[in-house]
């Protein structure tokens, strides 16, 4: 480590040998295997080495960044010249510039440590393959499964390094453990598909092998049963853990990006910091220290320890938007107290079980896929084409619609959105059950 | 012309070859595979400029094949001793034992190069491109400021990207190319007299040397236009009612990402390989209504998808995958062809050298019709005329697709109207082109595209004429 350390430092210190009056360097390293197993036989290991060194260099407030992707001194020289050289060409940005020295403060290697991110099991190729095919196995023994895309097993170790001579000096390493499955399954009329997978920091603290098999072949086939949208019109929905991360989560936490305020692409003004606007039961809480979390970090950004919890809304108002050290400048919003992403976002689980909530619609649907790419930041309107099971009298049925349309409004769904007790820590952000009404479906 | 990759590596070809073999000893098939990638970018908003940005990524990878099994061992930075590095990882891999197969080849091996071997940066420092850049970034946000008085920001970004590729084929066959793209990429945001703001962008990415873009004032005032318009419609769209009862008219160009989702995917060959797609098992039955020739054509000159030879050295060539409706063709990569027994189309395609090449598309289209536009509107009664789309998606699986439609017009009567907001377009595969009533003749390749698969991201074009699909054929998800 104390190798790529010294390559940082001396690309800093070659850069403000040349004129830069600040210079900063990050080295990115990452090894990483899988394997994925088709109908018994492997479909090949994959082995990758990844590196990269990337060198941003000031001039005041001009700034150039340049990166390679191998560490010989030729390259470094070039990163440094290059980054130097965009520097002098390009026009002072009153944003720029380092955190001020006395500002920085780097996380102490016990700080990274106490994550513990970092397993240093290494799968040999045949404990990949196994592992692969224990989950392909459980996925055939399911009725109507035909084939899969490859059951795949994978691990990978990344490493950062960083120095800059405003004194930003970290590394740290952390890994992942992986294991996916992409299922099809079909009868004499339809062919469906679905996927499951699992990602930990530890090996041993993997989903089932088999689970993982099983639960993406249960998904799969219970798609088979499809029926035509029985109704339309304003109805509510309630979308599965996923879907709720993926339409209400990721979607907010898109639009309270400081950039995508900044550039006025987002519904979310400044001013709108303090203001109510969403439902008194929304609460976004990111967690930057969740020990063996997916997103965590030992600091919310370069030479910021930052605070460990950070809550996005509460009680349904605004408090923070996302942002790095720039884009806190020029929002004139505290480079300190920022993050420039959420690292464990997770909304707070209401009261009800799954089962009361859904118990409340009477017709309506369980989403459980969404597609499409349509959401407008400006507005908030989104238009999805989503699949999911009929909902009657209280009870999610058998009935599976494949092709359904929802619109709505992201303000409006935030306004009239319940959320279950079930919230589960599985994926970098989190989302438990949700009831949203008042969206329309077709 | 000397070789940029060899000389990095210090190697002869010969050499090269030698140590692929080694590395291959225990395969059928496979390459060593290296490029170098070289980008500069630079962007605008708010009226200032964002840190100028430069990179070289620069490595290779070795893959060995055996029938169904390919194992890979790829590397960050291009040296002779992380390739040898990379052979002895391989050796130590045990193998499956292969059976040799013959490939058959679609396209010539020696044809015409599409890229001349110029590099568009004359050196990596450029500094001289990065000014100009600067100053046309400048000129392009106080143009669109001062072209319409409802803009409150320009977003604009010019991104230059010089690759280097080379690979040495197990079976002995060399092949060294070069792909030069420009892109730039223009966002207005139009804020209305009610205080709404809606954003609309236009963007170009070809194959070129970068000085004509820079110097080409037309081009990118006619990218302005198109986004401050683009704004402009969606600013006075109205919301619709969502179903199945309208006509749609899917326009020329861009329109063509309909195609490319609702049937470029789904003949994809490794999909057919595993028994997964939804055309599964139809060469040579109707997949589409009489009249509808789909083609996937790596070879047009001057367009984004084209280039000489795909990720595995093979040659790109003309595939006709729809001919009159029936299908005829799918597009492979080696693995997809040796296993169906089909040729090598050309279309083995990988993202970086760290990625595996999959079977992938490059300028998809369909050929034009002899209507006009005017001839399939006035025809309609109750319909949607969509120009622009947002991103789609596709589940290959059972054919259901869906878009998001960016710019999208009503038909009603024979006449176009109001703009449409937030409406998409959704269908399955299988059946929205059996239901193609009528194409005009006015036949586009779209400037710009990128297809996701599988986390990779390749330059593609899309292109078709205007295309009028019968009521039923999709269905339109409205907001009212």
């Amino acid at each position: 480590m104390k190798k790529y350390h010294d390559i940082c430092q001396k690309a800093v210190q070659q850069a403000l040998k040349l004129g830069a009056t600040d210079a900063q360097c990050n080295i990115n390293l990452s090894s990483d295997k899988s394997l994925s197993v088709y109908k018994g036989e492997s479909e090949g290991l994959e082995q990758r080495n990844e590196l990269g060194a990337t060198v941003t260099c000031y001039i005041g407030q001009k700034v150039g960044t340049f990166s390679v992707s191998d560490l010989s001194e030729a390259s470094v020289d070039m990163a440094v010249n290059s980054a130097l050289a965009f520097a002098q060409i390009s026009p002072e940005n009153p944003y720029e510039g380092l955190l001020d020295k006395n500002e920085v403060q780097n996380p102490t290697t016990a700080d990274v440590q106490a994550l513990d991110l970092l397993d240093n099991t290494n799968m040999t190729p045949d404990e990949l393959y196994q592992g692969a095919l224990a989950v392909e196995q459980a996925v055939y023994s399911h009725n109507g499964i035909i084939s899969t895309r490859g059951c795949g097993l994978s691990q990978s170790r990344s490493t950062s390094i960083g120095y800059a001579s405003n004194g930003v000096s970290y590394q740290d390493t952390a890994s992942v453990f992986s294991a996916s499955v992409e299922a099809i399954a079909a009868d004499s009329k339809n062919k469906v598909t679905d996927y499951y997978h699992d990602s930990k920091r530890h090996l041993s603290d993997l989903e089932d092998l088999a689970d993982i098999g099983h639960q993406a072949a249960l998904k799969t086939v219970a798609k088979l049963n499809i029926v035509k949208m029985p109704f339309s019109g304003k109805l509510p929905v309630v979308l599965s853990p996923e879907i709720a991360g993926s339409l209400l989560l990721s979607k907010l936490a898109g639009c309270i990006s400081g950039d995508a305020v900044f550039n006025q692409g987002s519904f979310v003004k400044k001013e709108s910091l303090g203001q109510k606007l969403f439902g008194d039961n929304i609460q976004l809480v990111d967690n930057r220290t969740m020990v063996r979390g997916l997103g965590s970090s030992a600091m919310s950004g370069s030479g910021i320890i930052g605070p460990e919890q950070v809550a996005f809304v509460e009680d349904g108002v605004l408090q923070n938007l996302t942002y790095n050290v720039v884009t806190g400048r020029k929002l004139g919003l505290c480079p300190k107290h920022g993050r420039p992403k959420m690292y464990n976002a997770h909304f707070k689980p209401g009261k009800q079980t799954v089962v009361d909530l859904v118990s409340n619609v009477q017709k309506g649907l369980y989403v459980t896929d969404v597609m499409g790419h349509g959401f407008k930041p400006s507005r908030g309107d989104m238009s999805f084409t989503i699949g999911g099971y009929v909902i009657e009298n209280g009870i999610i049925t058998d009935d599976y619609v494949l092709e359904a349309t929802l619109s709505g409004n992201l303000i409006e769904m935030l306004n009239n959105t319940t959320f279950a007790q079930d919230l589960k820590f599985k994926y970098g952000s989190n989302s438990p059950t949700a009831l949203v009404e008042g969206v329309s479906i077709s | 012309m000397s070789s940029i990759i060899l000389n990095k590596l210090g190697v002869s070809q010969a050499d090269l070859n030698t140590l692929t073999q080694k590395g291959l000893a225990d395969g059928v098939a496979g390459e060593f595979y290296f490029a170098q990638s070289t980008v500069l970018s630079v962007s605008i908003s708010q009226g200032i400029i964002a840190q100028p940005y430069g990179a070289v990524s620069a490595g290779g990878a070795l893959r060995r094949i055996n029938n169904a099994t390919a194992d890979f061992v790829a590397f960050d930075g291009l040296n002779l001793a992380n390739a040898e590095n990379a052979v002895n990882r391989m050796t130590k891999v045990p193998a499956v034992q292969g059976k040799p197969v013959q490939l058959k080849l679609v396209g010539d091996e020696n044809h015409a190069s599409f890229y001349t071997q110029q590099a568009v940066l004359g050196s990596l420092t450029n500094t001289g491109f990065l000014t100009e850049a600067v100053e046309l970034l400048k000129e392009i946000d106080s143009y669109g400021r001062s072209y319409d008085k409802r803009v409150i920001n320009v977003g604009a970004s010019l991104t230059v990207q010089d690759k280097h590729m080379l690979v040495q084929r197990f079976d002995g066959r060399f092949v060294e190319d070069t792909r030069p793209v420009v892109q730039l990429l223009v966002q207005v945001y139009l804020k209305g007299d009610d205080g709404t703001v809606e954003a609309g962008s236009e963007s170009i990415g070809v194959p070129m040397v970068v000085t004509h873009t820079l110097k080409d004032t037309a081009a990118w005032h006619a990218l302005v236009h198109s986004a401050v318009e683009q704004a402009s419609n969606n600013l006075t769209a109205v919301e619709i009612k969502g179903g199945n009862d309208y006509e749609i008219v899917v326009g020329g160009g861009w329109g063509g990402v309909v195609l490319h989702e609702a049937y470029g995917h789904a003949l994809e060959a490794d999909f057919h390989r595993k028994g997964i797609a939804v055309f599964q098992d139809m060469l040579g039955q109707r997949v589409a209504s009489k009249g509808v020739n789909i083609y996937d054509d790596g070879t047009v000159q001057d367009a984004r998808g084209s280039y000489n030879f795909d990720d595995e050295g093979n040659p790109t060539g003309k595939n006709l995958l729809v001919e009159d409706g029936i299908l005829v063709g799918l597009m492979t990569d080696e693995m997809s062809a040796a296993a169906l027994n089909m040729k090598a189309t050309g279309n083995g395609r990988r993202q970086t050298y760290s990625d595996v090449p999959m079977p992938r598309m490059t300028n998809t289209y369909m050929a034009p019709g002899k209507a006009s536009l005017d001839d399939l509107i006035s025809g309609v009664k109750k319909g949607l005329y969509v120009t622009q789309f947002g991103g789609g998606q596709v589940d290959i699986t059972s054919g259901k697709f869906e878009f998001n439609a960016t710019q999208a017009r009503i038909i009603e009567n024979g006449r176009l109207g109001a703009f449409v907001k937030g409406a998409s377009l959704a269908g399955m595969g299988k059946k929205a082109y059996m239901h193609v009533k009528g194409v005009s003749d006015n036949f586009e390749l779209s400037k710009i595209g990128n297809c996701g698969k599988d986390g990779q991201s390749v330059p593609v074009t899309v292109g078709q004429a205007d295309t009028l699909f019968e009521a039923g054929a999709m269905s339109v998800g409205g907001t009212a």
